[in-house]
């Protein structure tokens, strides 16, 4: 579904961030991209939400050329690609509610439809009761779950999360990875950067390891070896 | 749907950031008072203008002999010419019945012009132009036609000093208005742009979760405009409202310094024409100046 083909990614003036990267990734899988600070993880995620050109090498998701995707596709592709990121990126100073209503806003869902795929999202991360609350009260565990819910509640075909548990505590981190794991079985795409050890070992999925942008191994579940 | 949730993230925008809001009410408020004292500025130096151009005048004094086809004839030849409001044909007769009224207070000319058995007046032409610059031209004009040798004297040379300093202020005056219109635009414009900068500032937060969640470019900038147009129209209708109050306060004032000065009867009888092109110009500034605060700063 998602294919890599010799990207490479330079940075001004001359950083290389992804250098020839090749790698495919099918539907409903659950891959990791494990790697160092630096080592090009969130490069990647962003050229597959088309946040970044390459510089060389192309990007094929559904047999679509990205070169090809321009204006309001980009906004499209976006809507079948979510993503969370370490630091949440919530309004804190509007309800849990409010926030995961957001893209339903925007793509005109009716008030009506929108209660109903608020409530839906927000019960699969177990925040419903916390609808009604300002993001800025929450734990840092309910800020990632209630990002989740967002980036759910356009129905996605992949969901990227970069570094999602980066700033949890352990309890909260594996309860993050649980509900990742749930919305993988339901069958959408997981992309999961980090560089947690535990994470990679506890989930026992698809590694693609990454180092000074170069992809140097790309492991099978069981197999992975800490670089 | 869609439409209604961009007005009411532009309303929220108002209601949220009140500092800005206040800000941005005032300047705009502050502009429309200055394009609303441009145009009455304007209106005043107008009719000041238009009051002293009516006093202006050019006369032509004919030679005793002069018979009234002559006059009639170059009568019609200057009311053709281009800019000439009227021309009056005094006779002597006339004239001196003019002088005797005039004269009525001074008993030494009453009585001397009692004993007199002649008119010792002559025929004149009075000339009234709407752009004084056209009595050098008629002066030109009468010093090289065959009319010259029935004229006596014109009155030009002797107002035309008065004529061209009163021409080279007025044109001093215009160039005046026309510089400090460009400026007043260029300060609303810059103020507005940096106004729309320093909201888009302030949302940098809300509009990277927007874009994160794949707004479309309009609906991330959008709101912005309706922010934009909420605080003209609030500022407009502010300063609207001041200049009614001292139309009211001022009203009997104006005519004390030139006799056909009504500012508020101006007002009232263009009110629609005003507050139309001062709200539209207002809107049409803010509209350019958003829109390139928001391609500046708002790459999406």
């Amino acid at each position: 579904m998602i294919v890599f083909k010799n990207v490479t990614k330079i940075y001004e003036p001359n950083i290389v961030a992804i250098d020839r990267a090749s790698f495919e990734i099918t539907s409903g899988e659950f891959v990791l991209l494990v790697g160092r600070s630096g080592a090009g993880k969130t490069t990647i995620l962003k050229l597959i939400r088309k946040e970044e050109e390459p510089n060389e090498g192309f990007i094929l998701y559904k047999n679509l050329d990205y070169k090809r995707i321009r204006g309001g596709a980009i906004q499209k592709l976006r809507k079948k690609i979510a993503m969370v990121f370490q630091d949440f990126k919530l309004l804190l100073d509007r309800t849990v509610y409010d926030n995961v209503k957001i893209p339903l806003e925007i793509l005109g869902y009716s008030n009506k439809e929108i209660k109903r795929k608020v409530e839906e999202v927000l019960r699969m991360v177990d925040l419903w009761n916390h609808a009604p609350i300002l993001a800025k009260y929450l734990s840092g565990g309910e800020k990632q779950k209630t990002a989740i819910a967002r980036a759910l509640a356009v129905s996605p075909e992949t969901l990227l999360a970069d570094e999602p548990t980066g700033n949890l505590d352990p309890i909260s981190a594996r309860e993050i990875i649980e509900i990742l794991k749930r919305i993988n079985e339901e069958g959408i795409t997981i992309i999961l950067a980090t560089h947690h050890k535990d994470i990679v070992n506890y989930l026992n999925k698809r590694v693609i390891t990454l180092q000074g942008g170069k992809i140097i191994k790309d492991e099978n579940p069981g197999k992975y070896t800490l670089v | 749907m869609v439409l209604l949730r961009i007005i009411n993230q532009g309303l929220d925008l108002f209601y949220k950031k009140k500092t800005i809001t206040i800000v941005n009410v005032f300047m705009i408020f502050l502009m429309s008072l200055f394009l609303f004292s441009g145009i009455f500025g304007y209106y005043i130096i107008n009719e000041t203008i238009n009051s002293i151009k009516d006093r202006l005048d050019f006369s032509i004094y004919f030679k005793a002999d002069t018979s009234k086809e002559d006059i009639d004839k170059l009568k019609n030849i200057l009311e053709n010419f281009p800019n000439v409001k009227e021309v009056k044909y005094v006779t002597k007769d006339i004239a001196l019945e003019k002088f005797k009224k005039e004269s009525l207070a001074n008993p030494t000319i009453s009585e001397a012009l009692k004993e007199l058995n002649k008119n010792p007046l002559v025929d004149y032409l009075i000339v009234k132009a709407d752009d004084p610059n056209v009595y050098s031209e008629i002066a030109k004009y009468i010093e090289q036609s065959p009319y010259r040798a029935t004229i006596e004297f014109l009155t030009y040379y002797e107002n035309q000093k008065a004529i061209q300093r009163f021409i080279s202020l007025s044109n001093y005056v215009k160039l005046l208005i026309t510089v400090f219109s460009i400026l007043i635009s260029a300060f609303v414009f810059l103020i507005i742009f940096n106004l729309t900068t320093l909201t888009i500032y302030s949302q940098k937060n809300d509009i990277e979760v927007y874009r994160l969640v794949g707004a479309p470019n309009y609906y991330i900038a959008l709101p912005f405009g309706i922010f934009n147009i909420i605080s003209a129209f609030l500022g407009f209708i502010l300063s609207e409202a001041c200049v009614i109050l001292v139309l009211i306060r001022t009203d009997n004032f104006w005519n004390k310094i030139v006799s056909s000065l009504n500012p508020n009867l101006f007002f009232y009888q263009n009110f629609f024409i005003i507050n139309l092109s001062i709200f539209g110009f207002i809107l049409l500034i803010n509209i350019i100046s958003s829109l390139i605060a928001i391609q500046k700063y708002l790459k999406i």
